[in-house]
């Protein structure tokens, strides 16, 4: 006789499996990771400074000097990590909380960080006299002005030169960073105001719901870029990265909104949420505990393909001028840089639009995985 | 005589516009005891559910209005507690059971999980939550319930899923259960396992038993006393065996008559004639 085999995986691993399924969401996945790893480590890859240097009988590590303060957040994370480690028994007690803590650190530090600039140190040391030394991957450092302007891509400058010298390779490995986190932040505030709106609209229907969807076709109503480009020109000269983020955040959270909202209505049809209400549950505790877990999928594909906008939404930004400022490097400066000079140096605007298109390609990918994984009736077996 | 457990007075509910309401629930008196059986029957629409769902304010309202009437649950009147008083007493000491139990289980979530959830809810003091919720698994007859705890609703059958739901609402030792058609959704022979268990939980626990059903071959060796709706109206009243064996009104008749009995030559089943009952 048979055995039929019960299967003991919950929604997120059924998730991941059918998600790991599908190559091209494996492979965007994978992209994905590799970008966030490399501009993690862009201050290692891409450095006027060497990483170890041997001089006088001396071992020194001249690329921790020139770090700017951003770049300590590996040496916050490696004691964060220790203290996971630490106290994993009380955070496995409670997992949640565990995770509501460590998730909320992560984010202040970020914000923290992110409030700083991050330049780097123009300086470097490359013609140092040294008896030993390993270079990093790209031994320039963003914003480092050389005398070879307009180098066509070689093994000295990997993807060439632009106009005052600078090393694009190093810079884009650099706006890989201020890319990736603002899809990120920017991203997560839309997330945080739209699910919020979503929620409270889907939940409490009635005059909630229709003053809500009212307000949300107001905002639909104003061109996007427009509305931020306003907001940009109030905020001034002391645009950073911190208040781009924040404004493409507050611009985009429309489209998650309405999704939360559809979500809301339908979940809280189903009769589980009639249960937890006779079980004694509270209106907060049935929104976060009940119908904000069974409606995760659909935010998580929101969000993916937010990510996504967001970063091609700031590389326009910086593309019309209005993005991060002069100094520091980012993939639609880059760009908009290279217009004026697309006739002979192709590679200006050869590289960082690969580098968006990439990044875009992956993220949508990544995103129509999750989408197929969420919704059965995509899947074609 | 001591105060009755729960006292329903005139309540009236109503749907719909005010000018022309929809009158699902018109003017219904009724009363439990404490550990006492209740069964309440009649057709889909005539208010049964309504009424239950009203014992604890739980119908969105709108579109429902409660336009009249008290309901005195251990001689508080729960139509005018507050949200949060309403939170307490929800669970804790009416709780519910719904018809289909597939989807009362939040499908995301374990049921080890949402079981802990009604305990942590309602009874703080417990300290060891694990071995509650595993007695009260073992309580409605699931065999191995430590190995179950981190079994998904989508694991279990609809028999075994109406278990975990009785375990939660007896997890907080209710005063009152509301069974709100809890066979409906499954097959015979476990409907009878279901009604087995209530039995059982009836004879055991001086709990009070709401029976909502529409189906009087439920009713007879469970109830001790049945109130017949119809049309928003308790038409009929009074003891189980009393009812059963000398129906005064005509739809109770008429509900009788629709059960199939076993072993009876039938070429068809009876239709309620509704003229006959106006």
């Amino acid at each position: 006789m048979n055995t039929v085999p019960v299967t003991h995986e919950g929604n997120a691993q059924r998730l991941w499996r059918r998600f790991c399924s599908d190559s091209f969401a494996r492979n965007g996945l994978r992209v994905v990771v590799v970008l966030f790893i490399l501009a993690a480590l862009a201050p290692f890859l891409a450095n006027g400074h060497a990483i170890v240097r041997v001089a006088d009988g001396q071992i020194t590590f001249p690329v921790f000097r020139s770090l700017e303060p951003i770049e300590w957040r590996f040496l916050l994370y490696v004691p964060l990590a220790g203290m996971a480690y630490i106290f994993r028994r009380p955070l496995s007690r409670h997992p949640r909380r565990g995770l509501v803590v460590g998730g909320s650190f992560i984010v202040l530090v970020e914000i923290f960080l992110h409030l700083t600039h991050p330049i780097n140190d123009p300086s470097n040391d490359r013609d140092s006299a040294a008896s030993f030394r390993i270079l990093p991957l790209v031994h320039y450092s963003p914003i480092e002005t050389t005398p070879d302007q307009f180098s066509p891509p070689s093994w000295q400058h990997p993807c060439g030169t632009d106009s005052t010298g600078r090393d694009i390779a190093a810079r884009m490995l650099h706006g890989a960073r201020i890319s990736l986190s603002i899809g990120f932040v920017s991203q997560g505030i839309a997330l945080l105001i739209g699910v919020t709106m979503g929620s409270v609209a889907g939940y409490y229907r009635g005059w909630t719901d229709i003053g809500i969807c009212r307000f949300i076709e107001i905002m639909d109503c104003f061109p996007t870029l427009l509305l931020i480009l306003v907001v940009i020109s109030f905020t001034g000269s002391q645009n950073n990265m911190f208040c781009i983020m924040a404004v493409i955040g507050v611009t985009n959270w429309t489209g998650a909104a309405r999704l939360v909202r559809g979500e809301f209505l339908r979940l809280s049809a189903q009769p589980f949420t009639l249960a937890a209400k006779a079980v004694g549950a509270s209106d907060l505790r049935i929104i976060l505990r009940h119908l904000l877990p069974n409606s995760l999928g659909p935010i998580l594909i929101v969000g993916t393909f937010g990510v996504a906008s967001a970063i091609l939404l700031e590389s326009s930004l910086s593309f019309l001028g209005f993005g991060m400022q002069a100094p520091t490097p980012s993939w639609g400066d880059i760009l908009s840089e290279s217009r004026r000079y697309i006739d002979f140096a192709w590679w200006l605007a050869f590289f960082p639009g690969l580098a968006i298109l990439v990044t875009i390609m992956s993220y949508n990918f990544v995103g129509e995985g999750l989408r197929d994984a969420v919704d059965p009736r995509l899947r074609v077996k | 005589m001591s105060t009755p457990l729960l006292r329903v007075e005139n309540l009236g509910i109503h749907f719909g516009p005010l000018n022309d309401p929809v009158k699902a629930v018109d003017g219904i008196s009724f009363g439990m005891e404490a550990g006492e059986t209740l069964a309440v029957v009649g057709e889909s629409g005539s208010g049964k559910s309504v009424t239950a769902l009203a014992l604890t304010r739980l119908l969105a309202s709108p579109p429902a209005r409660i336009v009249s009437g008290r309901i005195e649950f251990e001689g508080s009147d729960t139509l005018l507690l507050s949200e949060s008083e309403l939170q307490a007493l929800r669970g804790k000491q009416i709780a519910y059971i719904f018809q289909e139990p597939g989807s009362s289980l939040n499908p995301v979530f374990t049921i080890g999980y949402q079981i802990r959830e009604a305990i942590e809810l309602h009874r703080p003091e417990v300290d060891d939550v694990t071995a509650e919720i595993i007695r009260a698994l073992d309580t409605v007859g699931i065999r191995e319930p430590a190995k179950r705890l981190d079994d998904y609703p989508h694991q279990l059958s609809g028999g075994m899923q109406q278990r975990v739901m009785i375990a939660m609402a007896l997890a907080c030792q209710p005063r009152l259960l509301v069974a709100d058609e809890p066979t409906t959704a499954l097959d015979v022979t476990i409907q009878k396992q279901i009604m087995d268990l209530l039995k059982e939980l009836k004879r055991t626990s001086n709990m009070a038993i709401m029976l909502i059903t529409h189906n009087f071959g439920l009713v007879s060796d469970f109830a001790d006393r049945v109130a017949v709706m119809f049309r928003g109206r308790i038409v009929e009243t009074g003891p189980t065996a009393e009812i059963l064996r000398n129906p005064q009104h005509a739809y109770t008749r008429a509900l009788i008559d629709c059960v199939p009995k076993l072993g009876q030559k039938q070429h068809r089943l009876k239709v309620i004639d509704y003229a006959g009952i106006d």
